[in-house]
């Protein structure tokens, strides 16, 4: 539904993205997430024909953005970084232009602005001007926005920034809900979000794609050792040492990410990768009687995932050329 | 077409939405009203002075209303740029272009909205600016082809005006240095007319050729000419076509 091909996008002799490849298959939610300034932003407005790549082609539901500009903007909604509102025109106006902008019918137009309403939680304010609403209901009616022609292609420019915790969650499960029936590429940098409502990540730094995965792949990629996380009671002095004489066992390092109180010690047990050690790591706290109260593995979470990609740092190249050999692929 | 048609009534929802429709209007119209008040005093002077014996070229309609139609060019210079300036310069800065932009109308379908909407609050304002000669009319006999060639010449000079102040307001996200760049243009077509005696005679021919006062005096003077009204019209489609490429420029910055 979305496909992009090498495409670059300088500023005079600052690059703003280079070489981006990937597509979005139909009825998938593709993440976009990177640090701030990495081009997330750039490749949307080129998607959208806002802005002209310097090179490269952009399709979006099989027509080319730039040869056949009108045709593809007909089948696509796009809520920018900054939600284009009309201050002085109440929400239900503001829809029915869009609606009418986006060439819906004339007949369908009532129907389309109260459908797009209602999924997005804003009929309360159908009848106040827009200047008026919070800045949660002003990003909800700019998702009313991009959806009110019911178009194929979604492509969202960090959906739910501006919102609280409760609202975050309801327009999650508003794209969710969108899911299958449109094909969705949505861009954020908050890391959580991608692995709620993605099906697959691209992770993009310095206007190059690093890689294109599910969220699990690229943790599993990623992850060079398997760990584990033990709270105990009252540590024995040779616990550790214990622990670390298991065979697989890498090191034990103590103390995990939060401090644990009341005498409690954290203990991460790191194992080589595929070893499961959690058997003989129950065994041995219960054996030194050291009170086992905790033990559970420790998942890496996006942030590292991301960390890794995005610093370089200790990344395997092999994985993240591969990534990249895949992006330019597909 | 139809994008164009949305974004006009867009613009008019907007333009009459907030204060500066009527705040032109009303600018206008005490500006117009003193001028005409003033012509109407000194023609009845004269014509007092007389003391009922008029030559035959005193003509109530050229000694009353083309001095108002000139002077009232003059105001538009000052007015027009306030009705255009926030056309694109209001989208631009409340990132709104970027949702035109990205939907299923053209450049050009934008623009000629935008000129559609400003045109029409500007024949809104010519069409209340009769009552000066309807007035007029009630009282005496006035010279209809006279007034309806100035008319003409109003109609036509707003359209160049109005293109021009438009492709003003692409150029800048600032409403009021877009009403400053569209204030310079128009100036600048204006005062070409007053540079031409300075200047040798080949230069001289096309700074007479290129300024609005030449064609739209021999408008008001009753003179409907092929020539004037091309000026006019090529104006207004060259600017128009600036502003269009001046957003189509946008996506290659």
């Amino acid at each position: 539904m979305i496909q992009a091909d090498s495409l670059s996008r300088s500023y005079g002799e600052r690059w703003a993205i280079r070489d981006v490849s990937f597509q979005a298959r139909e009825g998938e939610i593709l993440g976009f997430l990177g640090p701030n300034g990495a081009g997330k932003t750039t490749t949307m407005r080129i998607l959208t024909g806002f802005l002209a790549p310097t090179s490269g082609r952009a399709t979006v539901a099989g027509f080319d953005i730039v040869e056949k500009p009108l045709e593809a903007k007909r089948h696509f909604g796009y809520l920018p970084e900054v939600v284009p509102l009309y201050d002085d025109f109440t929400t239900r106006e503001y829809l029915t232009f869009v609606a009418r902008l986006k060439r819906v019918e004339g007949r369908k137009i009532r129907g389309a602005v109260d459908r797009a309403m209602g999924l997005c939680a804003v009929t309360d304010v159908a009848d106040r001007l827009i200047r008026n609403l919070s800045r949660g209901y002003r990003q909800r009616v700019g998702l009313a926005h991009a959806i009110v022609h019911d178009p194929e292609v979604l492509i969202l420019d960090e959906p739910t920034s501006a919102m609280d915790p409760r609202q975050i969650v309801e327009i999650r499960n508003v794209i969710k809900a969108l899911r299958g029936s449109h094909t969705i590429i949505l861009s954020t940098h908050i890391l959580p979000e991608a692995t709620a409502v993605c099906d697959r990540v691209i992770v993009i730094n310095e206007g190059s794609i690093v890689a294109i995965d599910t969220y699990e792949q690229l943790a599993a990629r990623l992850r060079s050792s398997e760990k584990t996380l033990v709270r105990v009671a009252r540590p024995a002095g040779d616990l550790a040492q214990r622990l670390g004489r298991i065979p697989g066992v890498l090191h034990v390092t103590a103390g995990g990410d939060e401090p644990a109180g009341g005498g409690q010690v954290d203990l991460v047990i790191e194992a080589a990768l595929g070893k499961d050690v959690r058997e003989q790591v129950a065994r041995t706290v219960v054996e030194a009687g050291a009170g086992l109260l905790e033990q559970r593995p420790l998942a890496m979470s996006l942030e590292d995932v991301f960390l890794k990609l995005v610093t370089h740092e200790d990344a395997p190249a092999d994985g993240a050329h591969g990534a990249v050999g895949e992006g330019a692929r597909a | 077409m139809n994008g164009t048609v949305v974004i006009a009534q867009k613009e008019l929802k907007q333009l009459f939405g907030s204060p500066i429709a009527y705040v032109a209007l009303a600018m206008f119209f005490v500006i117009t009203g003193f001028l005409f008040f003033s012509l109407v005093g000194v023609y009845t002077a004269q014509v007092l002075q007389l003391q009922g014996t008029p030559p035959p070229d005193f003509n109530p309609t050229r000694l009353i209303f083309t001095p108002l139609y000139q002077d009232t060019s003059f105001i538009l210079i000052l007015l027009i740029p306030v009705l255009t300036m926030r056309l694109v310069s209001e989208e631009d800065r409340t990132h709104t272009m970027e949702l035109l932009a990205t939907s299923p109308v053209t450049s050009t379908a934008i623009i000629l909205g935008k000129y559609l909407a400003a045109a029409v609050l500007f024949l809104v304002l010519l069409a209340l600016s009769a009552y000066m000669p309807l007035s007029l009319a009630m009282i005496g006999r006035l010279d209809w082809g006279l007034l309806a060639s100035s008319y003409i010449g109003l109609v036509l000079l707003g359209g160049a005006f109005l293109s021009i102040g438009l492709f003003a307001s692409t150029l800048n996200e600032n409403q009021i240095v877009s009403a400053a760049i569209g204030f310079a243009l128009l100036l600048l077509f204006w005062v070409l007319g007053f540079a031409q005696q300075a200047s040798g005679s080949g230069v001289q021919q096309v700074l007479t050729a290129l300024s609005f006062s030449t064609h739209f005096t021999n408008l008001t003077g009753g003179v409907i000419d092929t020539k004037d009204v091309v000026f006019f019209l090529s104006l207004a489609a060259f600017f128009l076509f600036l502003g269009t490429l001046a957003l189509e420029s946008r996506k290659w910055r």
